[in-house]
């Protein structure tokens, strides 16, 4: 796949994607469109003047929301005339709306042929990812002053409505075409409004009423965007690019908002651009785990969402169970139709004991006990599912295989490619799989719920109960996980009841969850900072001593920021402070070469080889919880910790980094403020060099 | 069939409460259309769980609307609620989310 550039804009679960120049020229199977609830609504969009692509000035997308196209004529075989000039501003909210301006900047007038070749192929996201084809009947027509480009299948019609505010329009089939005729020095103008409408019973309405005109929906976000950043506690930092990633995630983690219907006025963090923008149980929790220092609102409406989606029932095409928490939740034609599962999918085997984690953590920030009691029958369904489903086979530990063989997901850990639990040998594991961190998530799950219980639910009896069970799962787990030759956990059981023995980032969740031992911890510790697993920016999903590792493998060798933030922050819960915050300073390290922004993924390949950090192909950006990663690795440079009422501030933070405060933190506390200096040395080696440098810096400290 | 229907929402009447709605509050009216010009609507008001079922056509929170068939596909689970909405085959006017909470009370 020849990499082209791209711009993307995005809100909500609506985004578009361009060329630089702000053309959508679609194949089947790329992500140029505009999209909307899953399905694309415009797959081409192509402006000439004259029969010409205009050529590149410049792009600027420094909004999430908007970009603004600077063009020329193009040149052609034939010289048009370079002075015009064009410009394309571009906002997106339920559909899109574009002003097109050309400038003549001399003194003659011209007279121009504009035109906008415009079509949708209304792909599901799925059947872009797939190339499948379509099933139904696509028709274009010009009506009621509209150029209505539609699809009927049944009774699913999905419409894009365009329409343009100057009186020269023509439009046809295909398009729109504006004869022009400007005076020197001056400029013609249009408006632009491409709005997505779906049927419902016969009639084709707009999904939301979109505002025409100057003022448009583009002021409201621009608003909603500042009030956003302005209630964000305010980072600064002695180690400069700190302060760009810290903004560069707020800004992403904004446009990847997203209102649930079911939980009106409150927004929850979707998966990522632009495969994820929806739902997800896995992502949307951990990413609102990772944001808490920052908001805790995207964590109330991720838990009062899924809680409304919680399974009720035994579904097997749906992978679903009374109790679990959802996987995904998608709105296209294939969902519709129930040729996929999503609606919603539940293929996940650890959002439910993640969903009781997040719930905990959320009223340790926010102190709001009042959700924690009313969705005590949830809790209380989250862990039954636990017990009475996520352990299939009743040895004590949740283990998964999905129950639709045809279409659900056949790994269903965050490491969900269909190769990710591998011996070390190479060789692939049988289901079903009860892969490591799912056990200490339990672990966690069980000792959270137990301090729920005892606090919020008046039932000590239950907390004693679940606080039993998790000493019991822990117990076990040390002893049946353990590879006592190689000295850490296994990746997972798996159905033949073997111990599936790579060496895998895996073991550092277990830290975060407090399931390892201590000594057992320690070992892990020396693994995860190992240079198999270490690559020098951060810990790889695999090792590079593993049959199976591949440093540009999705879950076998790449490495994760999300991954690093947990695993870093699990080194903090057993005292491991330094290699704490040498993790995190590898993984923040990484982000300026990336323009600030972590990517899902990057290869394994180790820093002193490549000297910067090489991106993973096909990853989304941004993807949510490699957005939230800084956020979290931030909360464990400064030893963040709610206690009671209060937050309680422990920082360890590299001496690289030097003072790093966050500013009017929000918490039940009201407002707090948290700094630290930089103490610990995170070199890496202690090679002749770097030991004088440490011997000076101790020295004069 | 409509006498499925009746005994759906009697049913519905009969269990009186839904644990799974405990948080939900609001009403819901259900238009079944029969096909021979004829609409058989049903109401059902929810506070916090507890249902009351009637045959009143009143306005309501949320309106679902749908024929027969679909109807009867929803109810025996051959199709939820969401899906059939993508699909159109369900119209829904008002709050959105009690549409989707409508799922629990034909699980």
């Amino acid at each position: 796949m020849p990499a082209t550039k791209t711009v993307s804009i995005l809100e909500g679960n609506m985004f578009v994607v361009s060329d630089l120049r702000g053309d959508i020229d679609a194949s089947p199977t790329e992500t140029k469109g505009l999209f909307a609830f899953d399905t694309r609504y415009l797959s081409q969009w192509i402006l000439k003047v004259n029969g010409q692509s205009p050529n590149v000035l410049s792009t600027d997308d420094l909004q999430y929301y908007s970009a603004q196209f600077f063009l020329v004529p193009g040149t052609g075989t034939v010289y048009v005339d370079a002075d015009l000039s064009i410009t394309r501003i571009r906002a997106v909210g339920n559909g899109f709306h574009e002003d097109l301006t050309v400038l003549n900047h001399k003194a003659d007038p011209v007279d121009l042929d504009i035109t906008i070749e415009a079509a949708a192929d209304f792909a599901d996201l799925f059947e872009v990812k797939d190339a499948l084809a379509k099933k139904g009947e696509l028709y274009s027509k010009v009506e009621g002053g509209q150029l209505i480009l539609g699809y009927r299948r049944d009774h699913f019609v999905r419409e894009t409505w365009i329409t343009a505010t100057a009186p020269e329009v023509n439009l046809t089939k295909d398009g729109l075409s504006f004869h022009v005729h400007i005076a020197g020095h001056s400029e013609w103008t249009t408006g632009i409004d491409v709005r997505i409408g779906r049927a419902i019973g016969t009639k084709v309405f707009s999904i939301a009423n979109y505002r025409s005109g100057q003022d448009r929906a583009a002021l409201d976000m621009g608003k909603n965007l500042d009030e956003w950043l302005a209630a964000a506690p305010r980072l600064t930092c002695d180690w400069d690019p700190a302060e760009r990633i810290y903004k560069k995630s707020l800004v992403d983690l904004a446009a990847l908002r997203f209102t649930p219907g079911i939980v009106p006025g409150g927004s929850l963090p979707a998966a990522g651009l632009p495969w994820f923008m929806s739902i997800f149980g896995r992502d949307s929790i951990l990413t609102s785990f990772q944001s808490l220092p920052v908001t805790q609102e995207l964590a109330e409406t991720t838990i009062k969402a899924l809680a409304a989606w919680q399974g009720t029932r035994v579904d097997d095409f749906r992978d679903e169970e009374p109790g679990k928490i959802m996987h995904e939740l998608r709105y296209g034609e294939l969902t519709a139709f129930q040729e996929r599962p999503h609606s919603p999918y539940y293929g996940s085997a650890d959002a439910t004991a993640l969903f009781l984690i997040l719930l905990d953590e959320y009223e340790r920030w926010s102190g709001n006990d009042a959700l924690v009691r009313e969705l005590q029958p949830e809790a209380r369904a989250a862990l039954n599912w636990i017990d009475a489903y996520g352990d299939r086979n009743g040895d004590g530990y949740v283990e998964y295989s999905r129950r639709n063989t045809e279409t659900g997901l056949e790994n269903q850990c965050w490491k969900d490619s269909w190769n990710s639990i591998l011996f070390a040998d190479g060789t692939n594991s049988k289901l079903p799989r009860a892969t490591c961190e799912i056990q200490g998530y339990v672990y966690d799950a069980k000792m959270r719920s137990a301090r729920l219980a005892r606090e919020f639910w008046n039932d000590e009896k239950f907390a004693t109960d679940l606080e039993r069970q998790a000493a019991e799962l822990k117990r076990r787990f040390n002893q049946d996980y353990w590879i006592p030759d190689r000295e850490f956990f296994a990746l997972a059981i798996d159905g033949d009841g073997r111990k599936v023995d790579a060496l895998t980032s895996n073991i550092g969740h277990l830290l975060w969850s407090g399931i390892a031992e201590e000594d057992k911890a320690a070992a892990c510790v020396r693994h995860l900072m190992s240079d198999e697993l270490f690559s020098g920016w951060g810990v790889r999903t695999m090792a590079t001593t593993e049959g199976g590792y591949n440093p540009i493998g999705y879950h076998v060798g790449t490495v994760w920021p999300h991954d690093n933030a947990f695993i870093s922050w699990g080194l903090v819960r057993y005292g491991y402070r330094a290699e704490a915050a040498r993790i995190a300073q590898g993984i923040l390290d990484a982000a300026p070469y990336f323009r600030d922004r972590l990517p899902e993924a990057f290869a394994g390949y180790p820093r002193q080889r490549t000297q910067f950090p090489v991106e993973y192909p096909t990853a989304c950006s941004p993807q949510a919880w490699a957005t939230g990663a800084p956020l979290l690795m931030m909360r464990t440079l400064l030893g963040l910790e709610p206690t009671g009422p209060r937050l309680f501030v422990d920082p360890a933070i590299p001496d690289s980094i030097g003072r790093l405060e966050l500013l009017d933190i929000p918490g039940r506390w009201g407002r707090i403020d948290a700094f630290g200096r930089g103490r610990v040395d995170v070199t890496q080696r202690t090679d002749p060099a770097a030991a004088r440098e440490m011997a000076l810096h101790l020295a004069s400290a | 069939m409509a006498e499925d229907t009746r005994a759906f929402f009697e049913s519905l009447s009969t269990r009186g409460y839904e644990p799974l709605l405990h948080r939900v509050s609001g009403s819901y009216r259900v238009d079944i259309d029969r096909g021979d010009g004829n609409w058989q609507i049903w109401r059902v008001a929810v506070d916090h769980g507890a249902l009351k079922v009637s045959e009143d056509t009143s306005n309501a929170d949320c309106i679902i609307k749908c024929s027969q068939e679909e109807f009867d596909r929803l109810v025996h689970g051959h199709e939820n609620v969401v899906a059939a909405f993508l699909q159109g085959q369900v119209e829904v006017e008002g709050n959105l989310g009690l549409a989707q909470s409508f799922q629990r009370l034909v699980h």
